[in-house]
């Protein structure tokens, strides 16, 4: 509110003159007063005035990578089978020098232990099943404990303190429906500055520590598959596995958006593009000219790769796989 | 005061009213004496004396004497020419401004108000003698040496010599004329006994007035003057009165703002009552600015825009003036926001949506009584809302927690504490003493424990994963949630040992082998045999715990367990282990041999 405060006086020992000067400018402030009063009263009531903006919301889920990993590593645990090898199972399970090593096996130690206990319970509630249920759980029961022996055999193991290159996993590069091979074809297309990033992913595949693997569940078209990723950089290596050791590399790119319309329907064509290759790779594995092939275009992935890593390294000669 | 003004006023119009009816002594002297005297007409002459003339006379020349020291003056001098001739009249005439405007005279004053005054007018006489010039001399001097009277006169003279030798002119001539008249007179009579046929002489045929009449001619125009003199004065008085009737007007009427005052106050002559005429308005006026002061504010109270200057005052923005509007009047929400913005609140927007003055007030008694700090208000947003009830709830708290835990400790270290819904506190705090656990407040500082709803079932738990000493030690390891605590069986499981210097860390870190809205599921809980019994002689006590083969139980749920399950002769096993869960591994050391 303005200052409307009117002068007060002690009329007791006042002259005429300041008297006068008094009545003089409260009469000018009455007069402001009043115009302001009037402005008021002839001043229409304004429609509803502004309302809080609505905050828009981001819900940003955070991505557990951790389950990310046992979900990638459990999926492997579930396609052990009876007969597999102890060198195949070591193939499906986190090597010891990856970092959460311990982490993984210990978790996987867990699901192998509720797992039986979930097919304990099982037989204990269901009175009434047949034999060869029976049968079936108790065979269930003894893949769950062999997994586990397995497992514990592992935690035993001091964990290694050094680099050791004791997994060596192999590519199967997948072509586009033209019969190029979309990786290389995709690494050509990306700017040299992501080769490092691509680098480490293509080696975590490799040696089977898996960088930030996650396997795809949501989307019915792309269950199953699984990729790596470098967070920081965008980067992924969609990829899938098609044996013990053995590793199908269906897509590469960078990714600037977690969820976009485009890149789920790309997504979506390269895997579907894939398992309709998919019959006749497996045909192939066997094959040692098919797998020549593989391995010298794994060389050329490298190759691209690295000419990035020596320009930038100077002239360094890099590792060569 | 009113009335006082008022009355003043009339008392003073009445003055002026008198003034205007009184008569001008002046005037009604000049007017009576120029009704008796036409200066063109001789035989007019008569009807007025000599005193008369002089002071019409002197007064029209000179106005800074009044009509009664001239009549004093004339009263000294006239009785002495009345014993003179004309012819000594002017004689005198001539002696006294002879002295009036010589050289020297001071020293001829001096000289004839001496006690030799009789010496030296002979004196004079005797040096005038046989001059012809100075013939007057002789019987002026005589008249001088008789007649104290004109030496004083002579002073007056020199005074203005001009206006009193005219008069003295004038006063000869009246004296020359009346002589003449007489000697006509005399002559008129001696004739008509010889010649009753032959006219008279009159007097105007043998004396011109002209240069008396020429003379006197300040006279009439003096009365003139008066006239119109006492004209104005009487337009004057009446204006006054006029306008004292104008203020009586305006003071009488209902209250307005008088505007001029200026013009009220300036056709009055008294500056006394111009003043308290002014002390009356301006009261006048300020109990009128009072009621425009009042109505702005009354106005400003309902408007919109009111609203918003005192909300743009405490920089809100976004903010439903409507609502605001519905919600306080303007005082209480000026009120609400100056005592907010005095203690710092900087969410007023927040605060505002739903409160009242009263709670405002009742909040901000309870932080200046230190009850509850000022950051905890802030971390607050809702204890502003009045719904809410939160200064009862704060209140109530205190007097619970001194109760419960005998000290006021509690809510002096952390205020927020009072905020918990009182039942909430209240129960917690008696799960605390149950448990023999008051005493164990200090060893935590963070007592969101307090606010739980499942206090009771979480230390039975801690008790029962064997962590009562890590408890006594650190209280606050209560706020983990019961899934946390889970995470130790889950470690059990997996043979790893967790130490107390380890369990905090344990329970603290998000990230663990399991989600924690997963961790049930990887439990080994079984539900214990029928077939179990159990050998008392085994079981042992801590203060909290009884201990079967190194498998706790929480001696406040056997408590619970006895008076829930009713019977009079309980299962020993059945009050033991009665809504505890257990472990693959804690089944299998109970079973160990002790089987039924």
């Amino acid at each position: 509110m303005s200052d409307t405060s009117f002068e007060t006086v002690d009329l007791e020992k006042i002259t005429e003159d300041k008297l006068l000067k008094i009545l003089d400018e409260n009469r000018k402030k009455a007069l402001g007063l009043n115009q302001k009063l009037k402005e008021l009263q002839e001043t229409p009531k304004k429609p509803e005035t502004l309302t809080p903006p609505s905050s828009v919301e981001k819900t940003v889920q955070e991505e557990n990578t951790f389950e990310n990993e046992i979900d990638f590593y459990l999926n492997n645990l579930n396609s052990i089978t009876q007969n597999m090898s102890e060198e195949d199972i070591m193939h499906l399970l986190p090597p010891r020098r990856k970092a959460n090593y311990q982490e993984i096996i210990l978790r996987l130690k867990l699901e192998c232990m509720k797992s039986l206990r979930e097919l304990r319970e099982f037989m204990e509630k269901e009175d009434s099943l047949k034999s060869e249920d029976l049968d079936s759980i108790q065979m269930g029961v003894e893949l769950e404990r062999k997994k586990l022996e397995t497992i514990n055999q592992l935690l035993l193991l001091q964990p290694i303190e050094k680099e050791e290159s004791s997994i060596k996993n192999h590519f199967v590069f997948v072509p586009t429906s033209g019969g190029n091979i979309r990786v290389l074809d995709e690494i050509d297309n990306i700017p040299t500055e992501f080769y490092t990033s691509f680098m480490t992913l293509f080696q975590s595949i490799q040696d089977g520590t898996f960088k930030g693997v996650k396997r795809f569940t949501s989307n019915v078209k792309i269950a199953g598959i699984s990729e790596v990723r470098d967070v920081a950089n965008q980067t992924r290596v969609v990829f899938d596995r098609i044996g013990p050791d053995t590793y199908a590399i269906i897509t590469a790119f960078t990714k600037n958006v977690m969820q976009s319309h485009g890149y789920n329907e790309q997504l979506e064509r390269k895997i579907g593009n894939y398992r309709s290759w998919l019959p006749r790779i497996k045909e192939n594995l066997k094959n040692p000219e098919f797998l020549k092939e593989q391995e010298l275009y794994e060389q050329e992935l490298w190759n691209k790769l690295n000419s990035s890593e020596k320009g930038q390294m100077g002239g360094l000669r890099c590792k060569k796989k | 005061m009113q009335k006082e003004i008022i009355n003043a006023i009339k008392e003073e119009q009445s003055h002026l009213k008198k003034a205007l009816t009184e008569e001008n002594p002046e005037l009604t002297f000049f007017e009576e004496f120029l009704r008796k005297i036409d200066f063109a007409n001789i035989n007019t002459y008569n009807n007025i004396s000599i005193e008369e003339l002089i002071m019409a006379y002197v007064k029209s020349r000179d106005d800074s004497l009044s009509l009664e020291k001239i009549k004093e003056i004339a009263d000294n001098i006239v009785p002495i020419f009345e014993k003179c001739t004309s012819g000594e009249i002017h004689a005198l005439l001539q002696l006294i401004d002879d002295f009036a405007t010589a050289d020297n005279y001071e020293e001829i004053m001096e000289a004839l108000y001496s006690e030799y005054r009789t010496e030296v007018l002979e004196e004079f006489i005797e040096d005038c003698s046989g001059i012809e010039e100075q013939d007057y001399v002789l019987p002026a001097a005589r008249i001088m040496e008789e007649n104290e009277k004109i030496i004083e006169f002579i002073e007056t003279f020199h005074e203005n010599p001009d206006v009193w030798g005219y008069t003295l002119l004038l006063v000869c001539t009246f004296y020359q004329i009346k002589e003449q008249m007489q000697s006509l007179q005399e002559n008129n009579q001696k004739r008509s006994m010889l010649f009753p046929m032959v006219p008279k002489d009159t007097l105007e045929e043998s004396y011109d007035v002209s240069a008396i009449k020429n003379v006197a001619k300040t006279i009439p125009r003096y009365l003139n003057k008066l006239r119109k003199k006492q004209k104005e004065n009487k337009r004057e008085l009446e204006k006054e009165v006029e306008a004292y009737n104008k203020i009586l007007d305006v003071l009488k009427s209902p209250i307005e703002e008088i505007t001029n005052y200026r013009v009220y106050i300036a056709g009055l002559s008294n500056p006394k009552l111009r003043l308290e005429i002014l002390k009356e308005i301006y009261r006048r006026n300020q109990r009128y600015y009072e009621e425009v002061e009042k109505r702005y504010n009354d106005q400003v109270e309902k408007s919109e825009v009111g609203y918003e200057t005192l909300c743009q005052k405490y920089k809100l923005s976004n903010i439903n003036i409507e609502k605001i509007m519905n919600r306080y009047s303007y005082k209480e929400l000026e009120g609400i926001l100056s005592t907010l913005k005095e203690i710092g609140i900087q969410d007023l927007a927040t605060a505002i949506e739903d409160t009242s003055l009263e709670t405002v007030r009742e909040i901000v008694g309870l932080l200046d009584k230190k009850i509850i700090s000022i950051d905890v208000i802030k971390a607050t947003p809702d204890i502003w809302n009045t719904k809410k009830a939160y200064p009862k709830r704060i209140s109530d708290n205190v007097q619970r927690i001194k109760q419960i835990t005998g000290s006021d400790e509690l809510y002096k270290t952390r205020s927020w504490v009072t905020l918990i819904e009182s039942s909430i506190l209240e129960k917690n705090l008696n799960i605390l003493r149950q448990y023999n656990l008051l005493g164990q407040l200090h060893t935590t500082t963070n007592y969101q424990f307090l606010q739980q709803q499942s206090l009771e079932e979480k230390i039975d738990l801690v008790l029962e994963l064997g962590r009562e000493n890590e408890l006594t030690h650190n209280l606050g390891l209560l706020n983990y949630e019961s899934t946390r605590w889970q995470r130790l069986r889950i470690l059990e499981m997996l043979n790893i040992p967790v130490d107390e210097e380890m369990l905090d860390g344990t329970l603290h870190t998000d990230h663990f082998l399991v989600p924690d809205e997963k961790v049930n599921e990887y439990l080994d809980i079984v539900p214990l045999p029928k077939e179990i019994s159990l050998n008392p002689e085994e079981i042992m006590e801590s203060s909290r715990t009884y201990i079967y083969r190194g498998i706790p139980f929480s001696k406040n749920k056997v408590r619970r367990n006895l008076s829930l399950l009713g019977k009079e002769n309980p299962d020993y096993l059945e009050v033991l282990t009665t809504g505890r869960q257990f472990s693959q591994k804690e089944v299998a050391i109970m079973k160990e041999n002790y089987m039924k």
